[in-house]
């Protein structure tokens, strides 16, 4: 049931009122005093206060401060009761707080429309507050399953990677072996020729050699087939330094690539990142693709999150990969072809990594950063690649991400880090604003993402 | 002992050493450098025995070994795989219907043995031994 707290030190006007609150099918509660009246609204928490502003002891003003300060009644909505010549207090009281005022004598069925309307105003009031708390906790809850997803994504990444590291090791580990089984038994066949020879110049320091004795070499060069062995032995050991080198920079990249850098920006060689990405998920392109770069010379070292700003690249790599295989499938025995460029463009950097594959259809374009959304096949893609390569370029770098796309000719993704002075940015960043001077760039792309959704 | 073995892989540099290891064994071993091109030598030579790769550009080394099932039987199928999954293991059992199934890296000892077996498994298919 309502309660209506009533504050008036004249009992004839407090019951007075008790009375036409009680009417309306409202639990009156009577106080006499200021005091009594914070003690009664503390315990009972009523639904609206009627409060008399001439009082001795504390005045209704002052009663009205507190409540306003105490966190659990300052909700309550406070209608003041004056006298008419009272019309400062009045002014004070709405400033301090109060809902509403009625002017003594004042008429019943007034009061009553606007405690009513002081109830409707609270109800009101509570529900954006609980509509408020659901967002609140629907977004927390939002902002709770993107970090585990990015931590999914990055997981799941990095399980892609390592199968596809492990198959870039194990296949030179497999001739790296064979060759040297096959060196190991090419020394040992070649040993019965070298004690043939050995036997050979023992003989001759005795004096001219015996017809038989290079029979025995002739066999042994014939069992050993050395013509064979001449011509594979250094080929082996070539293309098992090849092999060993190959393993070399995977390990090296893999080891750079998941460099843990902290939460703290450094400067990095974009170059050096990006070639790294290509070596550790080369796996991923190479059956689909080749791979073309164009790294400029001349770019500073761009503040970065190391471990952060690889994942984002390898997203887009490994995206672009994804793409051409779609083509590729369909025409067999042909590669795509995806272009990894760096340059600089004034005080920023830029990754463009383009690919020959189907070109983004006109209508997901505006889908491509969202949180799911994938057009692989269930279990072949989170949908999470691009949304947080966006995260990291946007909001954690305070770059931008687009891309030119159009049926047929591929897409290409362009990533922009600030070269400078990202620090002094940062706070913008974190709420998605583009520093001044970033590139006009999304006027010339056909996507409408990008820069431009954080104007 | 007229015997051909197909090595397919499309790092050259894994057949130069399977060839080299398999150097003393008595099959002539024939090597491809993708699907498509070991589909062109057993048709036109007819191996006893087909090495495929499984992952390489173009076609894969299970539809590859699924199109030998289908077109070919009477050559035996094994698998040398660096990236060993479970779904192309399924691939290659229910559609290849392998013989053998080997990762990277594979012994040669046991490469052999099992290109060996798989001769010895193609006469039986083809000649049945009598009962005793």
């Amino acid at each position: 049931m309502t309660k209506v707290l009533i504050v008036d030190d004249m009992p004839g006007i407090a019951s007075l009122l008790a009375k036409n609150v009680a009417a309306q099918g409202y639990e009156p509660l009577v106080a006499h005093d200021g005091f009594e009246a914070l003690r009664l609204a503390a315990a009972e928490q009523p639904d609206a206060i009627l409060l008399d502003v001439m009082m001795p002891g504390i005045d209704g003003l002052e009663v009205l401060r507190r409540l306003k300060a105490d966190e659990r009644l300052e909700p309550i909505p406070v209608i003041l009761v004056t006298a008419r010549q009272e019309a400062d207090d009045v002014v004070a009281g709405l400033d301090a707080g109060a809902h509403d005022y009625v002017v003594k004598p004042f008429q019943a069925a007034v009061l009553t429309a606007r405690l009513r309307s002081a109830l409707r105003v609270r109800d009101a009031q509570d529900a954006v507050i609980r509509v408020n708390e659901q967002l609140r906790a629907e977004i927390e809850e939002r902002k709770r399953m993107e970090t585990e997803l990015a931590q999914a994504q990055k997981l799941e990444s990095i399980g892609r990677l390592a199968a596809g590291i492990a198959h870039e090791i194990n296949t030179p580990i497999q001739y790296i072996a064979d060759n040297a089984r096959f060196l190991e038994d090419a020394l040992d066949e070649l040993h019965a020729v070298f004690r043939a020879v050995d036997r050979l110049l023992a003989a001759e320091s005795d004096g001219p050699l015996p017809h038989v004795s290079l029979a025995g070499l002739r066999k042994a060069w014939r069992d050993a087939d050395v013509g064979y062995l001449i011509e594979e032995g250094p080929r082996a050991v070539r293309q098992s330094l090849e092999g060993v080198e190959q393993v070399s920079t995977i390990v090296r990249a893999m080891k750079q690539f998941s460099h843990q850098g902290g939460d703290r920006k450094q400067p990095v060689h974009l170059n050096h990142a990006v070639e790294n990405v290509l070596t550790v998920c080369r796996n991923q392109w190479k059956h689909v693709a080749e791979v073309q770069t164009a790294l400029a010379d001349d770019l500073p070292r761009v503040p970065c999150l190391p471990c952060e700003l690889n994942q984002a690249v390898l997203n887009v790599v490994v995206n672009a990969a994804q793409a051409i295989a779609e083509v590729v499938e369909e025409r067999p025995g042909e590669k795509g072809t995806i272009t990894v460029e760096t340059r600089r463009n004034g005080d920023w950097a830029e990754i463009r990594v383009t690919d020959t594959g189907p070109g983004i259809p006109e209508e997901i374009r505006s889908r491509v950063f969202d949180h799911f959304f994938t057009t692989k096949g269930v279990g072949k893609g989170t949908g999470q690649g691009l949304a947080i390569t966006r995260a990291i370029v946007v909001d954690k770098h305070g770059g931008s991400i687009d891309f030119e796309t159009g049926p047929g000719r591929g897409t290409c993704f362009i990533l922009r880090l600030p070269l400078a002075g990202a620090s002094a940015r940062e706070c913008e960043v974190g709420r998605g604003a583009l520093p001044a001077g970033a590139p006009a760039a999304c006027a010339e792309t056909t996507s409408p993402v990008g820069p431009c959704e954080t104007y | 002992m007229n015997h051909s073995v197909l090595l397919v892989d499309d790092d050259p540099n894994v057949l130069h050493g399977l060839v080299r290891v398999l150097r003393h064994q008595p099959y002539r071993i024939y090597t491809a450098r993708s699907a498509e091109e070991a589909v062109q030598v057993v048709k036109a030579r007819g191996v006893d025995v087909i090495v495929s790769d499984e992952r390489m550009p173009g076609m894969s080394g299970s539809d590859l070994l699924a199109w030998v099932a289908e077109n070919c039987p009477e050559v035996v199928r094994i698998v040398l795989t660096g990236h060993p999954t479970a779904e192309t293991a399924i691939r290659a059992i229910n559609e290849g219907t392998v013989y053998r199934f080997f990762t990277k890296p594979c012994r040669p000892a046991e490469l052999a043995v099992a290109i060996r077996r798989a001769l010895e498994f193609k006469l039986q298919l083809v000649f049945p031994q009598p009962e005793g």
